[in-house]
């Protein structure tokens, strides 16, 4: 699994005096020379085409290409209004969870880090779900709703486009629930890329303190060269 | 490694769901003030609607003049979401049956003695199946929820001529009613080939004829949000049903295919109990409610006639 290199932040004293700049040319001075003898050791000794595991692939965050459509959220009075910010927070989060179970975090797992890169036994993706629609996530269903079948992608998941324009009811100044349209395309990289299209709805409510999806309905269309399969789920 | 894909067809996923007159209900305009209740049973959780869920859908006789309001049409629809099925059992107003706590009556008088909540308890009694919401309106309420959605296109099995009861007057074939004429239509008896068998199941084919226009109209999710804020506004909500429960059975109601949607009538018999006339349910009647009840889905439905009655 990759993860994102994190620029250090927030270390800004001031720097540019004789001493400083000397502790800088030393320590400079040793990591290249440490990366030197790596360079060595490796050229001399060498190492068996056994010990070779797959790169870690590149992995572009799962995000939002364009900012969340909420011009379907509405009041009791039919007027449109803006959901809470915690309430927006959560059913985002909820949604790109998801998402990223059940596409991302499966396709960009390396398959000796000990998750499986098929189907999984206890889906992990049942969290997501309320309990009543989980039980729906089983056989051919699940392949619509996820990508974990198509096993490990060496070459690493773009996300080249996640949108979501929330339609639902704000009562009492509390989100009641949210039907989330969303429209996203990544692409696998691979021997054959593998493009993946995926739209539809995740209607999604409060349980016990958290958004779940408790209805959806969900098209796939996966393309690999000029070969395209198509798969639907639906429940509630 | 990328696997490749195998071919597949698409997933039978055509998520097929029956709450006709709810979904009518949902496209009514804001005129409506309390004539149309729903009740949550004990058996609906708050995580979602169940699969398969049951709802039974009553029509009262509550108008101007009349008290003590009995359900005239009594409907339960099960929906099998996984398997995107459902089935309309229609049930006599007349059918004798055994009442919570009040012995064996009609089941029409359920109503009167415990509104919607005995209505579910003597539902869920008589076929097995936990009732999860009741909708109830009435006479007033059916006839503005038509009109609002600018009538019904209903295919008629038989033309009746009943002036004198209901004022029904309708010719065989495509017609397009209005909302006096389709609860005219639904209270028909006389006039009708087998009395109140016959007006139990016209009203089954006004739900699924219903269905299919509904189905017409635009119902994306602003659409229905905007319905179900309809609603809040004029609904007399009962027992914890939550606008969230609201938004989901508009949206079975709306998805639900037409063609995927079983109207049966109940199998009975007529006869009599303390001197009233009534219908008994038949022998065939026991197997089809269970077979109902497990999943929502009839199997193996009763042998129907030309019109699509079901009675011995």
């Amino acid at each position: 699994m990759t993860s994102p290199t994190e620029s250090p932040a927030g270390t800004g004293t001031s720097t540019g005096g004789p001493d400083h700049r000397r502790r800088l040319l030393i320590g400079t001075g040793a990591i290249v020379a440490v990366a030197l003898v790596g360079v060595l050791l490796a050229t001399v000794f060498g190492g068996s085409d056994d010990d070779k595991r797959p790169e870690a692939p590149v992995v572009r965050p799962l995000a939002l290409t364009s900012p969340v459509d909420t011009s379907g959220i509405i009041g009791v009075d039919g007027q449109p209004t803006q959901p809470p910010q915690a309430d927006l927070d959560a059913i985002l989060a909820a949604v790109t969870g998801y998402l990223k179970d059940a596409t991302v975090t499966p396709l960009s797992t390396l398959p000796d880090d000990g998750v499986t890169t098929t189907a999984p036994a206890g889906n992990p993706l049942a969290a997501h779900f309320g309990p009543v629609a989980a039980g729906s996530l089983q056989g051919t269903e699940i392949q619509a709703l996820s990508d974990a079948h198509l096993g490990f992608a060496e070459g690493g998941v773009a996300t080249e486009k996640l949108t979501v324009a929330l339609a639902g009811i704000v009562q009492d100044g509390a989100t009641q629930y949210v039907d989330a349209t969303i429209d996203v395309l990544m692409v696998v990289r691979g021997d054959q890329d593998v493009t993946i299209a995926r739209t539809g709805n995740l209607v999604l409510r409060p349980l016990d303190g958290s958004w779940k999806i408790t209805a959806y309905r969900i098209d796939v269309t996966r393309t690999i060269g000029s070969e395209t399969t198509t798969s639907e789920a639906a429940f509630g | 490694m990328i696997q490749r894909l195998p071919t597949r067809g698409w997933v039978a996923g055509g998520v097929a769901v029956a709450v006709a007159l709810l979904a009518f209900a949902f496209t009514a305009a804001d005129a409506q003030d309390e004539t149309i209740e729903i009740y949550k049973s004990a058996s609906a959780s708050n995580s979602g609607t169940p699969d398969p869920i049951f709802i039974a859908i009553v029509g009262t006789d509550d108008r101007p003049g009349v008290s003590g309001a009995r359900a005239d049409a009594i409907h339960v629809v099960g929906v099998n979401q996984a398997l995107g099925k459902a089935t309309i059992i229609n049930i006599p107003r007349d059918t004798h049956v055994e009442i919570p706590g009040h012995g064996r009556r009609k089941i029409n008088e359920s109503h009167t003695l415990g509104k919607a909540a005995l209505v579910s308890e003597t539902l869920t009694t008589l076929t097995g199946a936990p009732i999860h919401f009741v909708i109830t309106t009435n006479f007033e309420g059916f006839t503005n929820i038509v009109n609002d959605v600018g009538g019904v296109a209903i295919d008629v099995p038989y033309g009746i001529e009943d002036a004198a009861y209901s004022g029904a007057s309708v010719g065989a074939g495509p017609n397009h009613m209005s909302g006096e004429a389709a609860l005219a239509y639904a209270r028909a008896r006389h006039g009708t080939p087998h009395g109140d068998f016959s007006r139990t199941s016209n009203q089954g084919l006004l739900l699924v004829s219903a269905l299919a226009q509904v189905r017409g109209n635009p119902h994306g999710p602003l659409d229905l949000s905007k319905q179900v804020a309809i609603l809040l506004r004029h609904l007399k909500t009962t027992n914890g049903v939550t606008t969230a429960d609201l938004y989901s059975l508009a949206r079975i109601g709306v998805t639900i295919p037409h063609d995927e949607v079983d109207s049966i009538t109940m199998p009975g018999a007529s006869g009599s109990a303390g001197g009233a006339s009534v219908v008994i349910p038949s022998a065939e009647a026991g197997p089809m409610f269970a077979d109902f009840a497990d999943d929502g889905v009839v199997q193996n439905p009763p042998p129907t006639d030309s019109a699509g009655n079901t009675f011995p």
